[in-house]
């Protein structure tokens, strides 16, 4: 969706900038055009001595009106004053990172994938994209496309060839405070293909799509989400998942010698500092609600199949084909809100109400076995992964909803 | 000195509270900031390409140990090794186990990389710590020396892995680091673990233990970029790393000793031939450098190392084995980095080769070297030091200039004041020694053999400027150094013939006003001979005094007056003057400030001054300058002069009514010539006066006779040389008044009796008939007054007398028609009074009367309007009347 927008943020500092607000680094051969220590960037990313990149430009400050007008529309090149060679690599002025080639064009919608240890956020994340790329894409004539090398090779490494290739479980995620390359988002473009004039096919909606994961121990304590997790309360929307089998009244349900992983409790905990974060830095008081969207999801349901009953939802797959299903969505929402009540008690779900504005309940599983001892994944069958991708879609008007 | 402890893993309980990565436990005294950076120092990330899900065994035989060595923002070193462990406490693979070592202070006691491997480092949880339900407590504090045994990489170990595979990519290694300081470029090595350890070592182990503890290093990183260490070993595979062609020309110096790809480096450094040497022949070489380092307080792995190199060459060889430039950075070095007491030895050292240094190293080495010596002999008890100072710092300024034909003064000078800045603290020590007796023979010696010019500026520049700058008086040199003037008889010796340097030596002569008074009375009067080099000295003397400010100017000036050289600056003066580009601002200025301030040069020079500076005036600025001199008038001596003043004065003067000043500077004029007895032809000033008086007369006709003023034929009223200009401005201001003043035609002959036959051309007659028409018209009873004097005055004398024959017709045609324009009453009173009087008594003068009043009745008979008259007349009585016919006539007439 093409929008007239005025500024834009950073996917990598979380900086809000003016479009014009940005600087551009040459893109020409070192040889021709000598490197030069980038201090800003180094300092974003702790380097020290600076690291010697290729040279930044800056633009001038707008100062009269033709210039006012232009600045309206970020620039897309520049020429470099060293070497004269044109380039199009735009930097965010706060902390010298590329930034995607579609900023500023289009609606950007920054999805945090959050939750607890083992919770199953890097699977989730894994699976998600595989099936945004795939079924998704078919469902709404949608494509999911990555926007560069490091999304590809992050993606390619870390999420699908342990997963879809290796058949096994992805490996604990480092924390951000001794690995800051786990900051470094997953930065897609999902288009929408629809009908113009005269029923011609043409790119209806455009979004940039930013995911994030995130180590659970990083959601531990409120001044690593602070530092580390800035992208929490500039995100768009948020998935929270919630491990069922870590739930002691879930866990004493289940039949003997199901393998289970840590039992935890840290669910309320992350909601409240996600909250608590949220209001802090959007200085949000307490008599309002938060208006970002945040999606509730029990992750590994399969494991739980039993404690569900036969005319459950969950038992069939999401009927999400072309646009929204709003029956399919409130039925799912309001039988894991009661489960959640259930089996954590009223205060999650009173929570969850008294700080967000809008939030739904989900349930899925991305691989569709339990991994627990082995790491392997005998049986991949992910089920219902997209329903709180596609409710944070509709929340941003990105796709239609139907209801009978 | 303690070794602080940190484990971080991923584990059930640990300092965060939670589960997960997190710092396992540590030693009291690292702080948080300090934690989150061995943290980040402790990540391992395993090679992509190996086992994601290994067992023991492939871990222990495939992953590489990471062991990093680096410094805190804190400025505390730590070691850490960090090793994949594969599953955490919930049974997920990833996890990794660093241990780290950090130095509460001080520097470890081993190289940091012989702990590679070392039993010292923990490399996992034990199973009671991983089931532990509560946090641990504080890791102990090691004691420093746990670390040194055992230790695995030894210098044997490391010189023979040099041997087998070649000590070129250790020095190119050792550059790469030495250059890290300047280029920012880490060292990004690719090879066998094992290898690498060793390629680590052999890096460090060039340098001394403290000074290595500058190659902060990790011999396993998944991403060298991200990573702010010297050294980062990194896998060929599954590594972050793209080894790409900018990170390798630019980001990085790459080793990679798999595929033989060693960094290309163009230079190498000196002292990578002790490191060569050490490695492969001597070790104890290698360690005598070491030694000689630690001797410095010098903790820096850069280009200076070299310096540092030629310093022990320069201690234990001699200077022979280098360049003046080398032997430059060795004194440079050593300067910057040696303690009082090294440095004392090192003099000890240098003191025997210092001889041949002064005559072989260049001049900027001569520089360093001599504030090098002075430095040592500051610090050093005794005079031993001091003088060896003095001595190559003499022996340096001799040898650069009188060794080479063409000396560069700038340089020496700048060598000279450098190294006199240097000593200010010991101002009276060092000019005591440049101002020696010893010293100044031995210039005089230098300059009376060699005799060059050049030469001897430089040492008057350097000797006087010494006296100058210690602030010595003429007299001070005088009485303390008898050789300071025979130093002065030779130096001017040799400058004289040359002025280009004569200038500049008395330029730096000149630095001192009073020293500089003193300088010039001694050359003006011991040594300036001939006229010729008296010439030469004044036209540089000008030079440099035009330079001075002007009260210093003034200064000098006077000073050489009371020195009795008032020759010198009235030639001085005379020069400048003539240069002068405005003379009047000048000669003022100069008569303000030199003239004015002595009286026995004002009495002497004032008037030649004068008479000079007229001589060189524009004739349009005289008159202006002698007005004002006439008011100095009394200061010039001269009489002669002074006429000359009056004479311009008088030659520029308008004979017009002057006003009040004017006439008061007339006044003053007239007074000087009266007392001066000066006479002027024409007497403009008198003229003036008298004209001034004929104006005053003129309001009161009738109370002066005009006999009274003027006295034909002398004195003021002598107009024989005035020009004809001059006459009729006088004539036009002065004429109006005299002719209110007739009262008889005597008065009329008087007039024409002062201003001389000659003067009576010329316009004369008609400018009087003008101003009695004038006076007629103004007043027309005295008018007409005036006018029957002039009458009786024609016909009396004009007539008679022969001298005014030239002037006769043109009066008489003039009195005609006068006459015709009289009315008839007044023609009437004139042809009456005429006609009594004794005007017509003689025969001539009734004749020409008589012609005259027919030719005034002639003429009015033939007027226009006489004409017309008749035509009116003519109109009445006959009817017809032509009167284009009128017309016609009338244009006729005209």
């Amino acid at each position: 969706m093409k929008l007239i927008k005025k500024n834009y943020i950073c996917p990598f500092c979380f900086n809000q900038n003016d479009l014009y607000q940005v600087e551009f680094r040459c893109s020409n051969d070192p040889k021709r055009c000598a490197p030069e220590p980038d201090k800003i960037y180094s300092d974003f990313r702790g380097l020290n001595p600076p690291r010697a990149l290729a040279k930044v430009i800056r633009i001038p400050e707008p100062t009269n009106k033709r210039e006012k007008l232009q600045a309206l529309k970020m620039p897309r090149e520049t020429v470099c004053p060293h070497c004269n060679e044109k380039t199009s690599l735009r930097l965010c002025p706060s902390c010298h990172s590329e930034l995607p080639y579609t900023i500023g064009d289009y609606k950007d919608l920054i999805i945090a994938v959050i939750g607890g240890k083992e919770s199953g956020k890097s699977h989730y994340v894994s699976v998600l994209i595989n099936k945004i790329m795939n079924e998704i894409g078919e469902n709404f004539d949608s494509n999911l496309q990555p926007l560069d090398d490091d999304t590809i090779k992050r993606y390619r490494e870390d999420f699908y060839n342990p997963v879809f290739r290796k058949r096994e479980t992805i490996m604990a995620t480092r924390s951000a405070r001794a690995d800051s390359s786990v900051k470094v988002p997953l930065i897609y473009t999902l288009s929408f293909m629809g009908k113009g004039v005269f029923n011609k096919k043409k790119i209806k909606d455009v979004a940039t799509i930013v995911f994030f994961d995130t180590a659970g121990e990083d959601l531990n304590a409120e001044e690593t989400m602070i530092t580390e997790n800035k992208y929490i309360h500039n995100s768009s929307g948020i998935i929270l998942l919630l491990d069922p089998l870590q739930l002691p009244d879930v866990r004493s349900q289940l039949p003997n010698g199901t393998p289970l992983p840590e039992e935890s409790s840290e669910v309320e905990d992350i909601i409240s500092r996600t909250a608590k974060l949220i209001r802090k830095a959007k200085k949000i008081k307490m008599d309002q609600l938060i208006d970002i969207p945040i999606a509730l999801a029990f992750s590994k349901i399969d494991a739980i199949e039993t404690l569900l009953g036969p005319s459950s939802s969950l038992n069939y797959p999401s009927k999400h084909t072309g646009c929204f299903d709003m029956d399919d969505f409130e039925a799912v929402n309001s039988e894991l809100e009661s489960l959640t009540k259930e089996w954590q008690g009223g205060a999650l779900v009173q929570q969850m109400r008294h700080n967000f504005k809008n939030h739904a309940y989900f349930g899925l599983t991305a691989l569709g076995c339990n991994p627990h001892g082995t790491q392997k994944i005998t049986k991949l069958r992910p089920h219902r992964v997209e329903d709180p991708f596609l409710w944070l879609l509709r929340q941003h008007k990105l796709i239609p909803e139907a209801k009978s | 000195m303690k070794l602080l402890q940190l484990i971080y893993t991923s584990c059930k309980k640990g300092l965060s509270g939670g589960s997960g990565f997190q710092t396992y436990a540590m030693s009291e005294g690292i702080d948080e900031e300090e934690r989150r950076e061995i943290e980040r120092y402790g990540l391992y990330v395993p090679p992509t390409h190996l086992p994601t899900q290994p067992g023991r065994e492939e871990i222990e035989k495939l992953f590489p140990t990471a062991l990093r060595f680096f410094r805190l923002q804190s400025g505390r070193y730590g070691i850490c090794q960090s090793r994949y462990i594969g599953r955490d406490y919930s049974g997920r693979y990833g996890n990794y186990f660093s241990h780290a070592l950090i130095l509460d202070s001080g520097y470890f006691p081993v190289y940091p990389i012989r702990l590679y491997n070392s039993p010292v480092f923990r490399d996992h949880l034990t199973e009671e710590e991983i089931q532990g339900h509560s946090p641990p407590g504080p890791l102990p504090a090691l004691d420093r020396e746990k670390i040194t045994s055992p230790l695995r990489i030894s210098f044997d170990e490391v010189s023979e892995f040099i041997k087998d595979t070649g000590i070129e990519p250790v020095k190119k290694m050792v550059t790469a680091a030495v250059d890290y300081h300047e280029t920012h470029r880490s060292l990004v090595l690719s090879g066998s673990p094992t290898n690498i350890a060793y390629w680590i070592a052999a890096i460090q182990m060039a340098f001394p233990l403290k000074m290595a503890h500058n190659l902060t290093f990790t011999t396993y990183t998944h991403d060298p970029t991200s990573m702010n260490l010297m050294i980062s070993a990194v896998p060929q595979k599954g590594s972050r790393f793209a080894f790409s062609e900018t990170q390798r020309n630019f980001e990085h110096y790459i080793f990679d000793f798999e595929n033989q790809g060693i960094a290309g480096l163009d230079r190498e450094y000196e002292f990578t031939k002790n490191i060569d040497i050490g490695y492969t022949i001597s070790p104890d070489s290698l360690a005598e450098f070491h030694d000689f380092i630690n001797l410095f307080d010098f903790n820096f792995i850069n280009k200076e190392l070299d310096s540092l190199c030629f310093l022990l060459t320069l201690t234990r060889v001699g200077v022979e084995d280098l360049s003046p430039k080398q032997v430059l950075a060795a004194v440079r070095f050593a300067d910057k980095y040696a303690t009082v007491e090294i440095l004392q030895q090192l003099a000890g050292n240098f003191s025997q080769i210092l001889d041949s240094l002064s005559s072989s190293v260049d001049f900027e080495s001569a520089e360093t070297l001599s504030t090098f010596l002075f430095k040592i002999a500051r610090q050093s008890p005794g005079k031993k030091h001091l003088e060896t100072a003095y001595r190559f710092f003499f022996q340096s300024l001799d040898h650069h200039t009188l060794s080479p034909p063409q000396p560069d003064r700038e340089s020496i000078e700048n060598f000279f004041h450098a190294v006199r800045e240097q000593n200010k603290n010991h101002g009276e020590e060092f000019a005591a020694a440049v101002l020696s007796q010893n010293r100044l023979r031995q210039i005089i010696k230098y300059i009376t053999n060699n005799r060059s010019p050049q030469c001897t500026e430089i040492y008057f520049n350097v000797v006087i400027g010494t006296v100058i700058s210690f602030r010595y008086s003429w007299d001070d040199m005088e009485a303390k150094q008898p050789l300071f003037k025979s130093f002065i008889e030779y130096s001017l010796a040799n400058l004289l013939p040359e002025e280009i340097h004569l200038k500049r030596a008395m330029q730096s002569a000149g630095k001192d006003n009073d020293f500089f008074v003193d300088f010039i009375s001694f050359c003006l009067t011991h040594l300036l001979t001939s006229e010729e080099k008296r010439a030469i000295f004044l036209n540089n003397y000008i030079k440099v005094v035009e330079n001075k400010t002007t009260a210093s100017a003034v200064h000098v000036r006077l000073g050489l007056i009371q020195r009795g050289h008032s020759q010198f600056i009235y030639e001085e003066y005379f020069n400048l003057l003539h240069d002068a580009p405005d003379k009047p601002v000048f000669f003022r200025t100069y008569f303000d400030s030199v003239f004015k301030k002595d009286r026995t040069f004002l009495q002497e020079y004032f008037s030649p001054a004068v008479d000079g500076y007229l001589e060189l005036l524009w004739e349009k600025e005289k008159f202006k300058e002698c007005e004002k001199l006439i008011d100095a008038a009394e200061l010039i001596t001269d009489p002669e002069v002074v006429r000359r003043v009056i004479r311009d004065f008088e030659k520029g003067t308008v004979l017009l009514s002057p006003g009040r000043a004017a006439r008061k500077k007339m006044v003053s004029v007239q007074e000087i010539k009266k007392k001066r007895k000066i006479i002027t032809s024409p007497d403009i000033t008198g003229l003036i006066l008298l004209g001034t008086e004929c104006e005053k007369a003129g309001l009161e006709p009738e109370a002066v006779k005009i006999s009274q003023l003027i006295k034909p034929g002398a004195g003021i009223h002598n107009l024989e040389d005035l020009d004809i200009q001059r006459f009729k401005d006088y004539l036009s201001w002065c004429l109006p008044n005299l002719l209110s003043l007739m009262k008889s035609h005597r008065d009329h002959q008087l007039i024409f009796q002062w201003l001389g036959t000659s003067k009576l051309g010329n316009g004369f007659v008609p400018a009087y008939i003008a101003g009695i028409k004038r006076l007629l018209k103004e007043d027309k009873e005295s008018g007409l007054r005036v006018f029957l004097d002039f009458f009786k005055f024609y016909l009396i004398i004009l007539l008679e007398d022969k001298q005014y024959f030239a002037v006769l017709e043109e009066s008489r045609g003039d009195l005609i028609k006068m006459l015709c324009k009289l009315s008839k009453s007044q023609f009437d009173h004139i042809r009456s009074k005429v006609l009594k009087s004794s005007a017509v008594e003689k025969p001539a003068g009734k004749r020409e009367f008589v012609k005259m009043l027919e030719e005034v009745s002639e003429k009015k008979q033939s007027s226009l309007f006489n004409q017309f008259t008749r035509l009116f007349q003519k109109k009445n009585s006959a009817p017809k009347v032509n009167s284009k016919k009128i017309k016609r006539i009338k244009k006729n007439r005209r």
